[in-house]
């Protein structure tokens, strides 16, 4: 029992450090409330993006400062608010309390848990604007950020601190792929020291369907993803000003792991829809508006959101943030307006078409027209040796697939062509939810390109791989192992590789 | 009219410190309904610019008053009473308010206390 002593020693104590200050607080009120936009006069000391409190406790951020009155977007839904009401400004920019406890937790832009659990305890607040790192931070983008899908890894090689766009209509896989993605994450952080050096995947759902959130995080938490994984959502049930918010949030997020040398994966699904929850906030604004209704300034949005992903040099703390975003068109066009501008910004671009999707080629990546900026600088040397002419061997093949039809009329030369971006095209599907180690990305792209499967027909390429991966996993960890480190494949390497191939050849039955 | 002219109306509505109404009703006459909405926006925000509401625990004896009012000078100042600052004074000024009163100062402590005991 704490005798009374005792307490008002301790607020003594607490109290030894505070002095009271004669407290100014500049204020306004509301004149009007339209559309979650409320109109406040006074503020005269407030400052662009700041936080202010309503006196019935909601928040709002203000993103306009007129001549005469301030207008300010409602941070939640609130309709108890009346004209005459007191506004006060906080002083504060909008920020979000960052720690290791988020760690499988789904929390909205304001950090306020989203998954029933407790609420999390102080960390460090981490600013949503910021300024992104200058030329001098930065070092070039040279490590592997490894996809586990063998299409992207092989050709189009994503690099930690790069920003490489996912676009195509709905419903091709887009979501996918990222997900695949961080589920990846831990096999390449167990083949590479542990746990505790894997990227940190922050994974921020805009304007979603709170069913297809909840999906996705049970999908990463079945496969153990989720232990590493931040989830950053604002619904389509959720006002324009969080779906505004969410991508700055999990930009800031993984600032904080940046900071602290991490490496961070920061994925955005998707931009769309944070264009559009702008747009609705600008109209409602009534700021001018420009082409299909977007404000003037819905380039700079994207563009120092994305600029925030960066590799930073040792002296800074080597650290770095990986940008996913993704973007959705109608209609495979891609020469829209927020896709152009989304593509100017990034450093490549994947694009999923819907051709190829219901052609059953999954994923339906359209290797020709897509690209990666960093290129062959974020491979391992034996993933470049292996993956080298895969892409010229693809584009052949696609240039010579119109004359497919005309099979019994075409020269030996150019059939071998067709078969082989045929049995190509056949290894570069994959399942959902099964990401690729290196290893055996580097086997079966290997073995395509050298003709190792010509003989295979190419309704059997799938089980064949599959089956050759179990084979090389229970009789060649050695292999395995060499392949993992990513160094140049020796001789003596493609002698046992090919010496592989050939016993299990004899075993296979087609 | 455009906004300019509404401004140097409203600043014209004034005699002294003092809405003169005689004024004001000269001038509505010629305003359509959204230009007598801004007008009245305009002599709101004048309004509250140009007046100090001074908020005190007990009534204030003349010098005190004539103190305060010293302190505004070119500005309306109105004396109201509210018990609950216990001692000191609470001003509004245009849109800034200066909490100098015991109940301002008991709740940052009570705001420092919270904070530390997160």
């Amino acid at each position: 029992m704490i005798s009374s002593e005792e307490i008002i020693k301790q607020l003594e104590n607490r109290l030894a450090s505070f002095s009271p200050d004669t407290k100014l607080q500049n204020v306004g009120h509301v004149q009007a409330n339209h559309d979650g936009v409320i109109t406040t006069s006074g503020l005269s000391q407030a400052v662009m993006g700041e936080l202010v409190s309503f006196a019935n406790g909601s928040y709002g951020v203000i993103l306009n400062l007129d001549e005469d009155n301030v207008s300010i977007i409602l941070l939640d839904p609130t309709t108890n608010l009346k004209e005459g009401d007191l506004v006060k400004r906080t002083g504060n920019l909008l920020s979000i309390e960052v720690s290791e406890e988020l760690f499988s937790r789904v929390i909205n832009p304001l950090g306020i848990p989203l998954d029933g659990k407790a609420k999390i305890k102080k960390g460090k607040r981490m600013p949503l604007e910021k300024v992104a790192p200058g030329v001098v931070e930065r070092e070039p983008v040279d490590t592997p950020l490894k996809t586990g899908i063998k299409a992207i890894d092989a050709m189009i090689p994503i690099g930690r601190g790069q920003r490489e766009l996912i676009i195509g209509d709905r419903g091709l896989g887009k979501t996918a792929l990222v997900i695949d993605t961080i589920i990846n994450q831990q096999n390449v952080a167990k083949d590479s020291g542990g746990m505790k050096n894997v990227v940190i995947c922050v994974y921020v759902a805009i304007g979603q369907k709170q069913s297809t959130v909840a999906q996705l995080v049970q999908r990463l938490k079945d496969t153990n993803a989720l232990d590493y994984t931040i989830v950053v959502a604002a619904g389509a049930s959720d006002p324009a000003s969080l779906q505004y918010l969410a991508p700055y949030a999990g930009m800031a997020i993984a600032e904080y792991f940046l900071e602290k040398g991490r490496d961070v994966l920061v994925i955005h699904d998707d931009l769309t829809k944070h264009a559009w929850a702008y747009r609705e906030i600008s109209l409602v604004l009534e700021r001018p508006a420009g082409r299909e209704a977007y404000p003037g300034d819905v380039f700079y949005l994207h563009s120092r959101l994305l600029e925030r992903a960066v590799r930073l040099n040792k002296k800074n703390g080597g650290g770095s943030i990986t940008a996913l975003p993704l973007i959705e068109t109608q209609a495979d066009d891609i020469s829209a307006y927020i896709p152009t501008n989304v593509i100017s910004i990034t450093d490549g671009q994947i694009f999923l078409q819907s051709d190829l999707f219901n052609a059953g080629i999954r994923p339906a990546i359209n290797v020709g027209i897509s690209v990666s900026r960093v290129g062959t600088a974020a491979q391992t040397p034996a993933m470049k040796q292996a993956a080298g002419k895969m892409k010229l061997e693809l584009s052949q093949y696609r240039e010579l697939a119109a004359f497919a039809q005309f099979g019994s009329e075409l020269d030996k030369a150019t059939l071998a062509q067709l078969e082989r971006g045929k049995r190509i095209t056949e290894i570069l599907k994959q399942p959902q939810y099964r990401p690729v180690e290196e290893a055996y990305q580097i086997i079966s792209i290997w073995m395509v390109t050298n003709g190792y499967l010509d003989d295979i027909p190419v309704d059997q390429i799938s089980r064949f791989e599959s089956e050759f991966h179990e084979y090389i996993k229970s009789h060649r960890t050695k292999l395995i192992s060499k392949l993992a480190a990513g160094e140049k494949m020796n001789e003596e390497t493609l002698k046992e590789m090919q010496k592989t191939i050939e016993e299990f050849k004899k075993g296979f039955s087609v | 009219m455009n906004k300019k002219l509404i401004k140097n109306a409203t600043v014209a509505s004034y005699t002294g410190v003092w809405l003169d109404y005689k004024k004001v009703e000269k001038f509505i006459k010629y305003l359509s309904r959204s230009e007598l909405k801004e007008y009245i926006n305009a002599l709101k925000r004048h309004e509250s610019q140009s007046t100090a509401v001074i908020y005190t625990p007990k009534e204030l004896d003349l010098a005190q008053r004539d103190m305060l009012q010293s302190i505004f000078q070119g500005k309306k100042v109105i004396f109201l009473h509210d018990a609950s600052l216990m001692l000191g004074l609470r001003i509004i000024e245009s849109d800034n308010i200066y909490e100098i009163n015991l109940k301002s100062s008991l709740e940052q402590i009570h705001d420092y206390i919270s904070e530390e005991y997160d």
